[in-house]
């Protein structure tokens, strides 16, 4: 334990082991990037060439979804003293005091195990490996490793996000393939603006924290220039899918249209840099962000659902 | 070496009612495991069960 994390459990409320409600269990698993996770390795499984039993595909989200929340569990108890001094997180079960750090990490460590498990035994021997993979990304190499040491933290740690279709692909085939890498580069790419524009707008939050956001170590308008640079790259890989065969015309119309407006919401970011409109316009785009990678997966599974026939592979 | 003995403290009615809230959930989340298992127990044997040597 750092010594910055023994002074903020200092400020906790005092508790005693075994008190926490399930409530605050279930906010570790941090829901809401859960749900996103549920959803793109939905479309993994989905997009993928091959059939799955349904009970089989119920299964295998159940256990990438419980393994992504150990995850977020295991990154809550090493970030538990950074948590307790940014805004945005020190709510969170362990800053607030609600439980202890030794119970966050055996419930993460056990969820760990039983989700790769389950996952290994029930569904795939490859989907369980890139899920036991993703849990160490995330848990050690960016909470432990970059999130504290470098600018580039989310850039390598958004990996981490980007596996899920990877593994819903790979409950499937039973491997990885040139489709599901695809799916893995367009959050891969996509994670860096996303986060970036957030920082803009909490980035006193993190320099109180002493992460090394970009906005903190490099400035705005690096942080405003990076946003740009990473959104035109993810333009040409949002249609990668459709290059491979993996998807169709509706999802080219579909991610075009929505990467137009996701250069846009960058454009913006990039060129209104002083006071309020600034704050909004980094605001906007990290909503948009959100809504974008949602609706590119969403396309996905819509063509599958409507069997509409992609053009085969390009590439 | 002896140790200290532990001091015990009767919980309060609000912390009996979170040991029971987890309780609950902890007994869903078993039950919830072991369909888990044997639908995919069931599942995975598909039609082999017929075909089996005997």
């Amino acid at each position: 334990m750092s010594e910055r994390q023994a002074q903020s459990f200092e400020t906790a409320p005092a508790l005693e082991a075994g008190m926490g409600d399930p409530q605050d269990y279930l906010a570790l698993l941090k829901p809401r990037v859960m749900s996103l996770v549920i959803f793109t390795a939905f479309a993994g499984m989905i997009a993928a060439p091959g059939t799955i039993h349904p009970w089989t595909a119920f299964v295998a989200l159940l256990a990438i979804a419980v393994g992504a929340g150990a995850s977020g569990a295991l990154n809550m108890w090493y970030d538990a003293d950074i948590d307790a001094v940014m805004e945005r997180t020190r709510r969170r079960p362990l800053p607030a005091g609600r439980l202890l750090a030794g119970e966050a990490l055996g419930f993460g460590l056990t969820l760990s195990i039983g989700s790769v498990a389950v996952l290994g035994l029930l569904v795939n021997v490859a989907a369980a490996a890139i899920l036991a993979f993703t849990i160490f990304f995330y848990a050690v190499i960016y909470t432990m490793w970059l999130k504290r040491t470098t600018a580039q933290n989310i850039v390598i740690g958004g990996a981490a996000g980007a596996f899920p279709p990877m593994i819903g692909w790979a409950a499937v085939t039973g491997g990885v393939d040139m489709g599901s890498i695809a799916l893995f580069l367009i959050i891969f790419m996509w994670t860096p603006p996303h986060f970036w524009a957030l920082s803009l707008y909490r980035q006193e939050d993190y320099a109180r924290a002493n992460i090394p956001m970009l906005p903190v170590v490099a400035g705005e308008d690096e942080t405003r220039r990076q946003i740009l640079i990473y959104s035109i790259l993810l333009m040409p890989l949002s249609l990668l899918p459709a290059a491979l065969g993996t998807a169709g015309a509706l999802y080219v119309a579909v991610t075009s249209v929505l990467g137009v407006l996701f250069m846009i919401g960058a454009i913006q970011v990039w060129r209104v840099r002083e006071g309020k409109p600034a704050v909004t316009a980094a605001k906007r785009f990290f909503g948009f962000s959100i809504l974008y990678l949602f609706l590119v997966f969403a396309a996905l599974i819509v063509e599958r659902v409507l069997g509409i026939a992609s053009f085969g592979a390009l590439i | 070496m002896s140790e200290a003995p532990m001091e015990y403290r009767e919980l309060t009615e609000a912390e009996k009612r979170v040991r029971r809230r987890r309780s609950v959930v902890l007994a869903f989340v078993l039950a919830g495991l072991a369909v888990m298992f044997f639908f995919s127990t069931i599942v995975r044997l598909g039609g082999n069960v017929g075909e089996r040597m005997l």
